[in-house]
């Protein structure tokens, strides 16, 4: 059975449209990314799931029950704030204990249930603390540990990692996901971040002016991309026009059938031709920069007025130099083709 | 919802409240009557050319605007330096500073009043505006520090600093740098403190005489002995005033602080 | 260092000097005054204050004043300040409510008083809109009653409970308030559990600035009480202005100064303790 249903929504405020007639499932102790650059609709989609903005057209159900006009304390879901949103006047054990108070819970039935959830979290011995006692990531906890008390269907989390440093922030991702998974609640995960996305969830749902673009699996999202922007946003690649047929690739400014999506890391980079292999697809160009990151370097060369992205592993080769006359190849298998044209 | 309803008449009938004594003064002072009357009897601007021909009244009216621009000028110069101090450095007895020039915001000022009297008196600084101008200064300077204080934030500091590593002295920074980021607190505070200036009694009355008054000490002094539609007028006078000023704040720096942060 | 010293030297000489002559000597002298009679120590100012019943009735009648108008300026003024931060979506209608709210404090504490010497006169407007209204047969003397002085001293000072108590409001983190929603709380569940906690500093200090002006309050009794009923600050008058007495006055200042102080101590005691 779906567990939500967002059927068709849309939103806007004034003139701004900021959903236009999303739909998405999730089903029961799925993970689920909303993804997409500021201003995509993600944070607007959670709050109206959250009921904290009002849904202009379209129903949102929760185990086939519609909710889509339900005052947010009547859902049976529950939010991890951006802010965390911690009660600056109750201590951690009250902050977590407030749920289960405010639905008619004994005070020492909700403290034990508080004390529960700190314990998963790995916060049973700061209880008696305030929010202001502890640190991002403490707090960040605290909130989480608030949100699951309940015991939710569904939980959502609007970027709750993004105001935490990397190292922490890493650290979180493989927690939360342990956490979702040892009590399977449903998580919507709002982001911005990728791999952020792909590192923690089931599925990614990603949004660009107030759509989604496309819900997939993470792998699917980056190998198999729905439309350009999807293409262009996870990851890197270069998308070139193409003749669907013959996968023939046009020069710059032409218009193919169809575009095709290469990953920087199928793309080879040869000094002399005779190293194509069977059924490659090449281009002459020239070497314009080479970037080394450290792990890895990435090569760009601009072929047909393309600017190509290959990588390569280790530091680069002593065979290449910038200005360097090359040949990209990449398999066949390696193109996904989406529609679309050059733009 | 039935709560929303009662809030919302509460807070109607409150402002009503607030508002009814201004709207009944500015209405009596426009009455043809001899004695006050509200609602007026007939329209008339005639006890406002009684004030204007009125040199006492004309008299305080002008020692009250330079008692409150002298005391508004000098405080500006006592209040910016300390507030600099108090916000750029560490000093011993920084909080007892900042303490006592804080406090006569919250002290009684007829207990001020009182006690400036009493010290004047053997120096002779009593019953003259040299006497009124400092207990005037004490009592605003608070004003403009508290404006000014929050408003000179730690991140500004860069900014100096790369003001005085281009070469400016720490006056010319002061001036071209610090000046320009706290101008809206300087601006309200010293509005602030022109009004309290002008509108005190408390302090005033202690010395003020026949010949040197200000507008509210002599309005006091007439309300207790004799009601007449001048002294609404007057009055009237002062709330238009008042009323053009915070317009003149509104339009400058604002006074949207109570707008929701959602 | 010692650049900074002397920089902290330049700002600081003025006002400190300043403060210290016209404002800490002349409270110092005013304690001096007050321990002081025919020219040698003497508690004696202050045990006259706490052996004549007359004063025992006038601090009372001073206390009763400030703590009734602490109580009704809080229960009007914290509807009026949630209605202006919360209830008002017509920007413009907010602008004018608070220009309305300050204009009072840009005003004569006289002629504020000036303007309830004339509502509530005997053929003022307020008893003759009860007559009218059949409310009252006969009209109900407000002038030099403890309600006059009361109504009166609310006016003036309602304006700062609404100003702290709205800018308490603003500041409430409104995700606060939304993750108690998330969390299972009704609104007037979310309003007294986490709304109204977190307005109560500003509850707290607006009070004490109240009542501390309230206590001290002089023109306003002076002019509603009609010489009826005498408060602290117009005893204190008194003794400067007519009696000369500047020993006693000295010991009346320093009471009411003690008590405001006390006041506000407390208060910062409570919003520290409120903050922990």
């Amino acid at each position: 059975m779906v567990l939500l249903a967002v059927d068709n929504v849309s939103k806007s405020f004034g003139k701004h449209q900021a959903l236009r007639d999303v739909s998405l499932t999730i089903e029961p102790g799925e993970f689920v990314s909303l993804l997409g650059p500021s201003g995509c609709g993600k944070t607007t989609l959670l709050r109206m799931i959250a009921g904290f903005l009002q849904v202009n057209r379209g129903t949102i159900t929760i185990e086939g029950q519609d909710i889509t006009h339900l005052p947010p304390h009547k859902r049976p879901l529950n939010t991890v704030f951006q802010n965390y949103a911690l009660f600056p006047h109750l201590s951690v054990l009250e902050n977590v204990a407030y749920g289960p108070r405010r639905a008619g819970v004994s005070k020492a039935e909700a403290a034990s249930r508080a004390r529960e959830a700190l314990d998963l979290v790995g916060l049973s011995d700061f209880s008696s603390r305030y929010p202001r006692q502890m640190s991002g990531g403490q707090q960040q906890r605290v909130a989480l540990a608030r949100a699951i008390v309940n015991k939710p269907k569904l939980l959502l989390l609007d970027e709750p990692l993004s105001a935490l440093d990397l190292q922490l922030r890493k650290r979180m991702q493989i927690e939360l996901k342990e956490i979702q998974e040892k009590i399977g609640v449903a998580f919507v995960f709002v982001t911005h971040d990728q791999e952020e996305a792909m590192a923690m969830s089931d599925r990614i749902a990603v949004m660009s002016g107030g759509r989604i673009e496309q819900v997939d699996i993470a792998t699917n999202v980056y190998a198999r991309p729905a439309t350009r922007f999807v293409a262009d946003f996870i990851g890197e690649a270069s998308l070139l026009p193409v003749e669907r047929q013959t996968l023939r690739v046009l020069p710059e400014g032409s218009t193919g059938d169809a575009m095709a999506v290469v990953r920087p890391e199928h793309v080879s980079v040869l000094a002399s031709p005779p190293a194509v292999r069977d059924g490659q697809l090449t281009l002459d160009g020239r070497i314009e920069t080479i970037v080394g990151i450290g792990g890895a370097t990435t090569i760009y060369v601009r072929a047909e007025g393309h600017l190509i992205l290959a990588r390569r592993l280790g530091l680069a080769g002593s065979d290449l130099s910038e200005g360097q006359p090359v040949t990209v190849a990449f398999d066949r298998e390696a193109v996904h083709l989406i529609d679309g044209a050059a733009s | 919802m039935a709560i929303r309803v009662l809030v919302r008449l509460v807070s109607l009938l409150t402002m009503a409240f607030l508002v009814l004594p201004l709207v009944v003064i500015i209405g009596a002072s426009l009455t043809t009557s001899k004695f006050l009357a509200f609602p007026p009897e007939g329209l008339t601007l005639r006890w406002y050319e009684v004030v204007i021909s009125d040199p006492t009244y004309v008299a305080s009216f002008v020692t009250s605007t330079l008692l409150a621009a002298a005391a508004t000028l000098v405080a500006l110069l006592l209040a910016l330096p300390a507030a600099i101090a108090i916000a750029r450095f560490d000093f011993p007895g920084k909080a007892t500073f900042s303490g006592i020039l804080l406090s006569p915001l919250v002290l009684p000022h007829l207990v001020l009043g009182a006690a400036l009297l009493q010290f004047g008196a053997p120096l002779g600084l009593t019953r003259n505006f040299t006497a009124l101008l400092v207990g005037h200064v004490v009592i605003i300077t608070p004003f403009i520090l508290r404006t000014v204080l929050p408003l000179l934030t730690q991140d500004q500091r860069s900014l100096e600093e790369a003001s005085r590593d281009l070469g400016a002295g720490p006056f010319e920074t002061f001036f071209l740098v610090t000046l320009p980021q706290i101008r809206s607190g300087v601006v309200s505070g010293a509005i602030f403190a022109f009004i309290t200036s002008f509108i005190n009694v408390e302090l005033s009355i202690f010395n003020t005489t026949g010949e040197l008054n200000t507008i509210p000490v002599q309005l006091f002094n007439y309300v207790q002995y004799s009601i007449d539609p001048s002294i609404a007028a007057v009055s009237a006078a002062t709330i238009l005033a008042a009323v053009a000023a915070i317009i003149v704040i509104d339009l400058t720096i604002g006074l949207d602080f109570l707008s929701d942060n959602d | 260092m010692s650049t900074s010293r002397i920089a902290v030297l330049g700002l600081v000489a003025l006002p400190a000097a300043f403060f210290a002559a016209f404002f800490l000597v002349p409270l110092a002298t005013v304690l001096i005054a007050s321990i002081m009679k025919d020219g040698s120590l003497t508690a004696a100012n202050y045990t006259r204050i706490l052996f004549d019943t007359y004063h025992w009735e006038v601090l009372a009648t001073t206390f009763r004043l400030g703590l009734l108008t602490t109580v009704i300026c809080i229960l009007l003024g914290y509807p009026l300040a949630w209605y202006l931060v919360r209830m008002v979506r017509w920007k413009a209608w907010r602008r004018i409510c608070v220009i309305l709210l300050i204009l009072p404090l840009f005003t004569s504490n006289i002629v504020r008083s000036f303007g309830w010497m004339v509502l509530l006169g005997r053929n003022g407007l307020v008893n003759e809109s009860m007559e009218g209204l059949g409310l009252i047969e006969r009209p109900i003397r407000f002038l030099g009653t403890e309600t006059g002085i009361l109504i009166g001293l609310v006016y003036i000072l309602l304006p700062f409970v609404v100003l702290t108590i709205g800018n308490a409001l603003a500041r409430v983190d409104r995700s606060v308030e939304h993750a108690s929603a998330d969390l299972g709380a009704s609104p007037a569940s979310t309003f007294w559990h986490v709304t109204f906690p977190l307005s109560i500093p500003g509850v707290v200090s607006g009070a004490i600035m109240v009542f501390a002006l309230a206590v001290s309050a002089y023109v306003t009794p002076a002019l509603l009480s009609g010489g009826r009923v005498t408060v602290l600050a117009m005893l204190i008058f008194q003794q400067y202005s007519s009696v000369f007495d500047f020993n006693y006055g000295g010991a009346l200042a320093i009471t009411l100064l003690a008590f405001t102080l006390a006041m506000i101590a407390a208060a910062s005691l409570v919003s520290r303790l409120g903050a922990r």
